[in-house]
């Protein structure tokens, strides 16, 4: 006999539907899989086969031949089990096909017949309600995840047995499914355990360029000797950027599902990504790929925070991988059955020493030689240097910012900063209506025209400026799209002087690389 | 019948004549010159020998070996290789007149006196823009490329300052101390004089590129006794120190290790007869130990550039003190951020602790107090005095 099971596949964040169709006739018994399988997808014939036998199930021993449509996609993982087993199980006539009608399964399945959960339900079940499914069953384990899609009747079993009980019940029509016992995270309610930047003592200089960064969303390097908060305050940066909407939140938590990342019992995040790769990964680990293609830290930092400390520590290749997505906030990963797009939306924050001893531009402690100095930063191309808006330079701690007891108040609080961050991406929003999109570090030249207007004074002011300080013409367009996000932030709608002051400052680390050190004795 | 050929040419055809024969001679120079391990104490062996440059080219490297100018057997390659090169050499040789780039011998009359009177002068210089002018004083400010702050301010003003009453300063064009006189004189007097240790079309380091465009240009000029190409090699630095305290009526030191460079050069100038100016360091001060020496030893103290003025017998006009600022210009948070700023470099964050001024108000006055002249940024987010 024949049936027919629906089911869903993935490449990339997306899923399309798949139907696995089951064939039982005489013949040599055993069990043909077709479709373009992967190994793991593959070894689902022990997998099905042993699970129905300890589940007290016992299918003569027939030949069946299971096929995988559309055949001409590649199908990894072991979420092919469950939908698997049903097909036999119907083509056996041990289950009603027409019980299984508007319903797709998927999840993995142990020896003993047990159902496991597996990576990217969120996304399966995503593609699923898209395909025009209402109902899927799945692991117990996954039901949280997948109901998250709306209108979606999810049916958590926790082994072979539960679903074929489910499937003979439903021949008397299907009851609503019961809600999955992990609830949904209720809002920042974790916040106390959060890093936040009352935290951090002192360092007005980063914290200000930070909060210009999260208000304009503009990308960062911080600079300076080690010990100086760096890491600290860019691991505060999620917690001053606004709260993520709830389409956002599973936009990004897809990519997590994908990875099998999300935390357990979560099936969203409770906060924005914070991503710090060691500087020793490689190509594939940051961009995206390996034999399943799966997503880099680019695209897990998505909607958050890609950190990357000692930037120039990283390979060149890797970081030269920053290119194209800081431009199109997506990345492309072409291999032998297609190419997929990932999400690549996140907010670069890096930090680096000046030199390798990290004392520069303390002439008395460092002892690296000016070409030493000038090749290690210049391990930062030009063009990566061109993304990155703000430039900050660390102030070396005093005593006095360390010892001694702290007030209580004394450092602001990740909410207030995060209120008026809030306030500027409305501000911008509200701007760029109509506009592809809502930062102005998104500005590109033309729209740097239209919308970062210079009046007389201020034309000669940042003039004289370049002129004084030597900038490159390169750091104009930098400089003026600060300039916006700061004139917002004190919500001005004309760039004034001290706006520019203040942006030039923030200027490209090359500009200011050649102006020598700082002996004092 | 010698004579009667001598008496048989004008005036003019005379002069066209040792026109010709100082070409070929200068050809020669310049081309032997090129050979590796061929420098000015060697040439003026050659030239002591054979008389003339055209003769020495024309010998054998033999004949260089019998005579005992040749010592390592090295040398009869190198010497075989210029002779190789000839044709490229001079083609070089014809596109660097038409750049404007002098070469000046010994034996003509624009060679510089001040270097003409040292003991191990060279043979052939290339000059890019000026000489310095033999009718008026000149003096040489030196120091080391790893330098601080103050040294800086202190070259770039003293340089300023004696610049603008028609001395003309001497430098090395190296980072550091060179750079920073170089650059007060040419702000101040648009002219400037650098003795390079590297070939003339060579701009060593690359950051020096406008001080060394425009005194090449003419605001000033630069100034090289090796061949036009020729990278900056370690020893080339020590014998265009000489060239340095050869060009100077005086020399000063502004900041120098204890180990550095500065000494060779005060050692020439020594030599020379020239007196030695230091500036006082702090005795705790790695960078004041050279010149705390030389102190010690007899140089003189270098506290003002009146100090230069008296030594030249110029009247000293107005001179202003290092540091003085008309403050009446200034408003009341800008006299305020001005008197928090010192001679060093201090973080925008920290001046803005000490006044009390929030970050952002901070940095627009720091910004104002630079268009005026009144403050200087080293480096972005770092700011000092400027003086």
């Amino acid at each position: 006999m024949f049936a027919k099971i629906n089911t869903a596949g993935l490449f990339g964040v997306e899923g399309y539907p798949v139907v696995i169709e089951a064939d039982v006739r005489n013949g040599l018994p055993g069990m043909t899989l077709t479709g373009l399988l992967s190994t793991e997808t593959r070894e689902a014939q022990a997998r099905v086969m042993n699970a129905l036998g300890n589940s007290g199930l016992h299918p003569e021993p027939k030949k069946i031949t299971v096929n995988f449509s559309p055949a001409g996609m590649r199908k990894e993982g072991t979420a092919y089990d469950l939908p698997i087993a049903v097909a036999v199980l119907c083509a056996y006539g041990m289950l009603k096909e027409q019980n299984c009608a508007g319903t797709a399964f998927f999840g993995e399945l142990g020896l003993d017949g047990s159902l496991k959960g597996v990576r990217g339900a969120l996304p399966l079940a995503f593609a699923l309600k898209e395909a025009g499914f209402t109902r899927v069953v799945t692991a117990a384990e996954n039901a949280a995840e997948a109901a998250l899609v709306e209108d979606m009747q999810v049916f958590g079993c926790r082994d072979i047995r539960e679903v074929m009980e489910l499937l003979r019940r439903a021949g008397n029509g299907w009851v609503p499914a019961p809600v999955p016992e992990a609830e949904l995270p209720s809002g920042p309610s974790e916040g106390s355990s959060r890093p936040d930047f009352s935290d951090v003592r002192g360092q007005k200089y980063l914290k200000r360029a930070a909060e210009i960064a999260a208000s304009g969303m503009h990308n960062l390097l911080m600079s300076g000797p080690a010990g100086t908060g760096k890491t600290m305050i860019a691991k505060r940066l999620p917690s001053i950027l606004p709260e993520m909407t709830r389409e956002e939140n599973l936009e990004i938590s897809k990519i997590y599902s994908i990875c099998g990342l999300l935390p357990k019992g979560h099936p969203l995040l409770d906060a924005r990504p914070f991503r710090s790769p060691h500087h020793s990964i490689t190509e594939p680990a940051f961009a995206g790929g390996g034999v399943t293609v799966l997503p880099g830290e680019m695209s897990l930092a998505s909607g958050g925070i890609l950190f990357l400390d000692e930037l120039p520590l990283f390979k060149r290749a890797v970081l030269e991988q920053l290119r194209q997505p800081l431009e199109d906030h997506k990345i492309t990963i072409t291999r032998m059955y297609g190419s997929c797009v990932y999400p690549a939306d996140f907010l670069l924050v890096a930090a680096c020493n000046n030199c390798r001893c990290g004392f520069y531009p303390d002439l008395k402690k460092c002892r690296c030689t000016r070409g030493q100095i000038q090749a290690y930063i210049g391990r930062i191309s030009k063009p990566l240097m061109e993304r990155i808006d703000l430039c900050a330079e660390a102030n070396p701690l005093r005593v006095d910012e360390i010892v001694g007891k702290r007030k209580a108040d004394e450092e602001e609080a990740s909410a207030v900063i995060r209120k008026r961050v809030e306030a500027v991406h409305a501000l911008q929003k509200e701007r760029y209506k109509g506009e592809t999109f809502r930062f102005n570090s998104r500005l590109g030249i033309r729209e740097i025209e239209k919308y970062c207007v210079l009046g007389r004074s201020e034309t000669a002011y940042l003039k004289d400026a370049f002129t004084r300080k030597g900038l490159s013409g390169r750091t104009y367009h930098k400089i003026l799209k600060v300039a916006r996000t700061i004139a917002d932030m004190e919500g001005s709608e004309r760039i004034r002087e001290e706006h520019l002051a203040e942006a030039v400052e923030f200027r490209s680390i090359d500009d200011r690389l050649f102006g020598g050190g700082i002996y004092n004795e | 019948m010698t004579d009667c050929l001598e008496v048989a040419f004008t005036m003019s055809d005379q002069e066209l004549l040792r026109e010709m024969q100082d070409e070929r001679e200068r050809r020669a120079l310049f081309l032997l010159n090129h050979m590796t391990g061929m420098l000015s104490d060697k040439l003026l062996k050659i030239y002591e020998y054979f008389g003339s440059f055209e003769e020495a080219y024309s010998r054998d490297a033999d004949v260089y070996f019998d005579a005992g100018l040749f010592q390592k057997a090295q040398l009869r390659e190198n010497y075989r290789k210029i002779r190789e090169n000839e044709g490229r050499l001079l083609k070089e040789y014809e596109q660097l007149k038409s750049s404007g780039i002098r070469m000046i011998m010994l034996t003509d009359e624009d060679y510089p006196e001040r270097l003409r009177q040292i003991a191990d002068r060279p043979p052939l210089i290339y000059v890019g823009g000026k000489l310095p002018d033999e009718n008026r004083p000149t003096a040489g400010i030196i120091g080391s490329r790893k330098c601080s702050e103050y040294g800086k301010s202190v070259a770039e003003f003293f340089a300023g300052e004696l610049a603008a009453r028609g001395i003309q300063i001497v430098s090395g064009l190296a980072y550091g101390i060179d750079a920073a006189a170089a650059a007060g004189s040419l702000n101040a007097a648009s002219e400037s004089y650098g003795v390079l240790g590297c070939g003339i079309n060579i701009c060593y380091p690359r950051e020096n590129w406008p001080l060394y465009h425009r005194m090449k240009l003419g605001e000033g000029g630069v100034i090289s006794e090796f061949p036009p190409d020729d990278d900056a090699f370690g020893f080339h630095f020590i014998l265009r120190n000489r060239l340095i305290a050869g060009l100077s009526d005086v020399l000063m030191v502004i900041e120098a290790g204890e180990k550095s460079g500065t000494a060779t050069t005060v050692g020439y100038a020594l030599d020379q007869g020239k007196e030695v100016y230091a500036l006082p360091g702090r005795i705790t001060d790695p960078l004041g130990f050279g010149c705390n020496r030389m102190l010690k030893e007899g140089a003189n103290v270098l506290t003002s550039p009146s100090d230069i003025l008296e030594y030249f017998g110029m009247e000293e006009g107005s001179v202003l003190k290092m540091g003085e600022k008309d403050l009446g210009k200034l408003n009341l948070h800008e006299r305020k951020l001005y008197g928090a700023l010192s001679q060093k470099s201090q973080h925008v964050e920290s001046l803005a602790v000490k006044c009390g001024f929030p970050l952002g108000e901070t940095l627009s006055l720091l910004a104002g107090l630079e268009a005026k002249g009144y403050a200087v940024s080293p480096r972005g987010a770092y700011y000092r005095r400027c003086i």
